[in-house]
């Protein structure tokens, strides 16, 4: 009797097509079969010569795309991965010689031992050919051994077009493995606009692989990787195996995924399979874990120093043990180093960015391996506060990597019980297991046991804590030093949240963030933000508005905003005060000054409801830059140049004297406020790095010449390009050249904040143009007539009315035919507004905005070129800032042009469509039709292009701003706003005018000159007087000042010890000269002079005779400065 | 009912105004220009029953102290919102807004993500929010609608 086929059978016989066949198996097979189906239908005459089947055979070049197979869309994920294991399967014997050989590749890369490791891979690419996989690691290993030279990608491979853009962007990560900017945050940022669809997933994941702060549907990777080759694909499903240990929702696959990979020989699968575990064999590693447990951390130092394996679990002991003890191993090796990296990261000290950052980098570079994955966990475990929901759970990555059979280890795997049973026969000593067993056995009502050591302190801490008895962890946590403990600092943090005591939480926050400032992400808990939230209100301290305003870092919002705005207010009077000025502080309360310096900032204190009226939140904002500034408190320039900024915007506000009223806006002032800091850093090191010019622009040149050939790729290609971010490709083509990433940086800080930061110039588009300005300035007019609505086109219509007596069928066509043209005029509106009149930069944005402030190489060159071989920081932010004008510039003729052809023409053409269309309309009309209707329209078509020309001079440049000159009255009026005084009569001011660019300077020479003409006259203040002449000599112009004073003693002597201020600087004298006086008086003006306006004049200080004093600088005309005539001299 | 509307476009306002006065029966109507006046007004009226509230509007009035008026705020609306949320002031809020778009498509997603925040962060007050636009009367019919779904009458 012929056997009945199998429902296996007929699967595999339902069709010719192979993606039938595959769809049917998912359709009609369990998950269970898939594997078995995968087994015999792939030496099926049907799925024999497969894309599926080729994964087993398939070599790079030929990798054919990242788009899922159609037959694998919208399948579930547990019979994706049954039919993935039934193709790994067939190849077991290969994968499992490929784990060997990946394992011998691991080994010999964290000993150094890269000429080896390089060796492995060839081999493996022997066997199994190339593979993502092998090249990228190669990649890694290349610039690991070698950083200078290029890596070439083979010509085989370079015809892949795909394959070719994939590994330039590895080379891209490689090239940067040492680099101090953490590659992950960018790729982050280039994804988050990224469309969401299956292609992209794919794609994230070939360029960060499956890091934990990207979210990535590692199903879908799977299904696409089945279009590479084995390695590739078994990578993919090894990844999925191994989160399955502590990921739950994938734990319908763990049981079947862990076996396979145990039956490769899997490292991983040794103790997670929970089979057979004999301690003895790990009785040496064991016996270092029981020395962590009883806090004995320098012999566990010693002991693992010379550590050979690199287990995870065991490097994460020695990192820690490291960090408490407050060393740091000799780096023999790359395993070494991370370990160091790691102490790093868990001691949270200075290191802390850049060696998260460099471990980051690394583990993208080798993102293929497991290890590495591990790594990345630890990684955003140590660096995110919210990690674990309450402060009991811990970072379970390095137990479920480690192949130590710890107790907590075995229970995560087996159980409680039985990892207790386990230890009790096996290994009932030991200080770990003693620990493990007191822990288990504490209940909710027991008392916690005496003399507990640091480590038991930690443990019970917690369990006090899951058993809501908050108190007692407090004692207990305040019973211990855990200076070095940073895990401990936040555990006792956390509790502290829980407690009823908000304030001396955020009092503690604000303790560990002076230490720690580096690693604050780690620290902000939501809990303690979300209670300082709710009491807003009703507490009143000063820890309260400070520590909100260190959460901006992490939660930038509204709420957090005005929640320091208002804490600033209710802090204020609870201290009987009005204004933040007026509270009374010691120079060594640094919580105050920092109240003031930052908290206070213009933004908070407009925020605060403290004022009525923005002048008086900005002079108060004035007052407290002087009030720091005059005790030499914190960063004297950086003060001085806000009070300058807000007193230059006052006076010349107020004075109508504002150059721009173009509504292409961004205030530039703020720009600068809110960047300095960060600016600041990147140009210290930028000036610090020692390399000449020349070889820096040769670096920019070369890497100007790579960027433009990756632009003249292919569309696929630009896209791809398009999703990794022109601007952070642009960063990656610069090579290692830090100086050039430097400048990079600077730039980068600089056009994020004017673009998109608080009063950037996209909120300002936003607000003055876009936001509905534009559409009613251009249509207004046509719609009070009717001519233009989005609404439904009825009979009632205003201007359908006019034709009143058509017959129907023509009214209809009328009708229909004005519709047509509102919908092509609203079309026209939408695209200027939504996609022309919009900015592209730093990788947001496409090219047919307007606004383009991309940084490529090429600009990175030419302002570095601007630049003089030893440029200031106010020089570097000229230059960068007027290439930033240079593209402002740009964007307005871009728009205009567009008004002026493609928006113009599309206007003219819907005009003309439709009065040429109800002109015919009404020509066929029998009855009589007044000529109103096509009136109207003549009007409408006026009326339109009129305010085309308005919204056109919208986007004037400003030319203005460069040529305008002011009086020298508004230098003075800005100096007096800044030092609230008003000694200066305007009246008597000397006929001279600033050009803009030198305004800022002079006002400075003005503010030091008055600011030292009041510090040190010994007058009543209500009796000083003092004027200021200006007279020609020659080319220069001698601008003087002269103050009343009583001076006691000798003024020959004086004048003499004066004469030495004004001679000439050598640069050393005026740098120490500059830090004595703490940055104002005699060489800030002299700097001035020498560096920002290029003059070589001189200063000139003395006592004319007991009763005044004199002081003036010369300055060439050259500056920008006009003396006319009949001045007051 | 007492009303209290943000904006700062007399146009708009003026709009709204008259949508209201035709909707409310003899309805008490409050409107400020700018972020701090709407404060203002806030702490200082006990006895407002809704805010009409636009999102993008200057911080300040203009004023012979501020001649130029506040710097313009895009997101002053959400600031209003957050301010009324931590002082625990619970009034109904709808927000009226010509809230910038990213294309006809996008807009819907615009509007709704902007609803979703705020709905998220001010569960208590935000009551919806309405895309106002100058060529078209529908936001008046809109606006109606969701103040009647609200029982605000």
């Amino acid at each position: 009797m012929a056997r009945k086929p199998s429902i296996l059978d007929r699967v595999i016989r339902s069709s010719h097509k192979p993606n039938e066949v595959i769809k049917n198996a998912f359709d009609k097979l369990p998950h269970t079969m898939l594997p078995k189906f995968v087994e015999v239908g792939f030496d099926s005459y049907v799925l024999k010569n497969t894309l599926y089947s080729g994964v087993s055979t398939r070599k790079l070049s030929e990798f054919s795309g990242l788009s899922l197979p159609s037959a694998l869309r919208g399948v579930s994920n547990t019979k994706l991965f049954y039919f993935s294991l039934g193709i790994l399967k067939r190849e077991q014997e290969l994968l499992a010689n490929f784990v060997k050989l990946e394992k011998a590749f691991e080994y010999c890369l964290l000993q150094d031992d890269y000429e080896k490791a390089m060796k492995v891979l060839l081999e493996i690419e022997k066997v199994f050919g190339s593979s993502f996989w092998t090249e990228n690691n190669k990649i890694s290993l290349h610039y690991l051994l070698n950083s200078k030279a290029e890596y070439i990608v083979s010509d085989e491979l370079k015809n892949n077009n795909l394959v070719s853009v994939l590994l330039n962007n590895q080379t891209g990560v490689a090239s940067n493995i040492f680099s101090k900017e953490d590659l992950i945050s960018e790729f982050i940022d280039c994804f988050q606009d990224v469309e969401k669809n299956d292609i992209n997933e794919a794609l994230k994941y070939k360029i960060t692989g499956f890091h934990p702060n990207i979210t990535l549907k590692p199903f879908i990777v799977l299904a696409s990787e089945i279009n590479g080759t084995l390695i590739d694909f078994y990578k993919v499903f090894e990844f999925i195996s191994v989160k399955s240990l502590f990921e739950s929702d994938l734990a319908d696959i763990k049981k079947d995924g862990l076996l396979f990979l145990e039956s490769l020989g899997h490292e991983i699968t040794k103790l997670n399979t929970g089979n057979d575990i004999d301690l003895s064999e790990y009785e040496s590693e064991l016996e270092i874990v029981d020395l962590y447990s009883t806090s004995d951390y320098s012999t566990v130092c010693d002991k693992l120093s010379v550590r050979k394996s690199f287990d995870i679990g065991l490097v994460n002991i020695q990192a820690k043990a490291l960090a408490y003890e407050d060393l740091r191993c000799i780096p023999r090796n790359l395993s070494d180093k991370i370990v160091n990296l790691l102490a790093d990261i868990y001691r949270k000290n200075s290191n802390y960015t850049e060696s998260k950052n460099i471990l980051s980098n690394i583990c993208c570079a080798f993102k293929s391996n497991v290890t590495f994955l591990a790594l990345t966990h630890i990684i955003h475990v140590e660096s995110d506060a919210n990690t674990s929901s309450n402060s009991s759970a811990i970072n379970l990555c390095p137990i479920y990597f480690s192949n130590l059979p710890t107790p907590f280890k075995l229970s995560l795997v087996l159980g409680i019980k039985e990892s207790i049973e386990i230890y009790s026969t096996q290994r009932p000593y030991g200080s770990t297991f003693g620990l493990f067993k007191k822990l288990a056995d504490f209940g909710q009502n027991q008392t916690v046991p005496d003399n507990l050591d640091h480590r038991s302190i930690k443990y019970f801490s917690k369990k006090l804590v899951e058993f809501s008895r908050v108190d007692e962890a407090l004692a207990l946590y305040e019973s211990m030093d855990f200076d070095l403990d940073c895990t401990l600092k936040k555990d006792y943090l956390y509790t502290l949240a829980m407690s009823e005591n908000v304030l001396q939480a955020a009092d503690y926050f604000l303790h560990i963030i002076q230490e720690h400032e580096q690693a604050i992400e780690y620290f902000t808990l939501d809990l303690l933000h979300e209670k300082l939230l709710q009491g807003v209100n009703t507490l009143k301290s000063i820890v309260v508005p400070l520590t909100l305003f260190k959460y901006r870092l992490v939660q930038n919002t509204s709420l957090n905003k005005n929640a320091t705005a208002i804490s600033i207010a209710r802090y204020i009077r609870s201290t009987g005060n009005k204004v933040p000025s007026d509270l009374g502080f010691d120079n060594q309360d640094h919580r105050c000054v920092e109240f003031l310096e930052h908290v206070c900032n213009r933004d908070l204190l407009v925020k605060s409801m403290l004022f009525r009226y923005q002048k008086d939140a900005y002079d108060e904002r004035i007052k407290i830059c002087n009030l720091l500034s005059s005790r030499k408190l914190s960063n004297v320039d950086k003060l001085i140049f806000e009070s300058k900024e807000l007193s230059k915007k006052k006076v010349l506000e107020s004075a109508a004297k504002q150059v721009s009223s173009s509504k292409v806006y961004a205030d530039r002032d703020y720009v600068r406020t809110n960047t300095w800091d960060e600016f600041s850093e990147d140009y210290d090191e930028f000036i610090d790095i020692n390399s000449i010019n020349e070889d820096l622009e040769k670096q920019l040149e070369l890497a100007s010449k790579h960027f433009d050939a990756s632009k003249k790729s292919t569309n696929f290609t630009n896209s791809l390009v398009g999703l990794i971010s022109r601007q952070l490709s642009s960063y990656l083509h610069i090579g290692d050249n830090k100086k050039a990433k430097n400048l990079f940086s600077m730039i980068k800080c600089v056009v994020e904040e004017y673009n998109f930061g608080l009063k950037g110039l996209n909120g300002y588009l936003s607000t003055r143009v876009r936001h509905g300005t534009l559409s009613s300035t251009l249509l207004g007019p046509t719609i009070n007539d009717g001519v233009v609505s989005e609404d439904e086109i009825t009979e009632g219509n205003e201007l359908i009315e006019l034709v009143s007596g058509i017959e129907k069928p023509l009214l209809e066509r009328l009708l229909s035919s004005q519709k047509k043209f509102n919908s092509e005029i609203a079309s026209i509106v939408n695209n200027l507004r939504d996609v022309t009149i919009q900015i592209t930069a730093n990788g947001k944005g496409s090219d047919e905005n307007a606004f383009n402030y991309n940084i490529e190489p090429q600009d990175v060159l030419k302002i570095q070129k601007s630049l003089s071989d030893s440029p200031t920081i106010n020089e570097c932010w000229d230059k960068i800032d007027l290439w930033i004008n240079e593209k402002t510039n740009d964007g307005c003729k871009r728009v205009q042009n567009e008004i002026d052809t493609i928006v113009s023409d599309r206007i003219a053409n819907a005009i003309n469509a439709f009065e040429l269309q109800s002109s015919r309309i009404i020509s066929e009309s029998e009855e009589y039709c007044s000529n109103e209707f096509l009136l109207k329209l003549t009007k409408a078509r006026q009326s339109i292009f009129s305010q085309l020309t308005v919204i056109r001079s919208w986007f004037n440049i400003d030319y203005s701003i460069v040529e305008q000159e002011y009086s020298f009255d508004v230098v003075t009026d800005i100096a007096e706003t800044m030092l609230r005084s008003n000694y200066l009569n305007s009246d008597e001011s000397p006929n001279i005018t600033v050009s803009h660019k030198f305004l800022s300077s002079m006002v400075d020479i003005i503010y030091n000159l008055l600011s030292n003409a009041i510090k040190h006259s010994t007058i009543e203040r209500k009796k000083l007087k003092i004027s200021i002449e200006a007279t020609e000599n020659k080319d220069n112009i001698i601008i003087s000042m002269i103050n009343n004073t009583e001076f006691l003693g000798d003024i020959n002597i004086e004048n003499k010890k004066l004469g030495k201020y004004t001679s000439d600087f050598s640069f050393d004298d005026l740098k120490i000269l500059l830090q004595k006086e703490g940055g104002t008086g005699v060489a800030k003006i002299a700097s001035i002079l020498k560096h920002e306006l290029n003059s070589n004049g001189h200063i000139e200080l003395k006592y004319i005779d007991k009763n005044k004093f004199y002081s003036a600088i010369e300055v060439s005309k050259s500056c920008g400065i006009t003396l006319n005539e009949h001045t007051n001299s | 009912m007492n009303i209290l509307i943000v904006e700062d476009d007399k146009y708009k306002a003026d709009a709204i105004q008259d949508c209201l006065n035709d909707y409310l029966d003899f309805p008490q109507i409050t409107t400020e220009d700018s972020l701090s006046s709407g404060l203002f007004n806030l702490m200082d009226s006990p006895n407002l029953d809704l805010i009409i509230l636009d999102m993008s509007m200057p911080s300040f009035d203009i004023s012979e102290k501020d001649p130029s008026g506040g710097t313009p705020e895009s997101y002053a609306g959400e600031d209003f919102l957050s301010q009324m949320t931590l002082l625990d002031i619970n009034l109904p809020v709808i927000v009226v807004t010509q809230y910038d778009n990213f294309g006809s498509d996008e807009k819907q997603i615009s509007l709704l993500k902007l609803s979703d925040k705020l709905q998220h962060d001010h569960p208590k007050i935000f009551k919806g929010s309405i895309y106002f636009k100058a060529t078209s009367n529908s936001w008046k019919q809109e606006l109606i609608d969701l103040m009647k779904s609200q029982g605000i009458k």
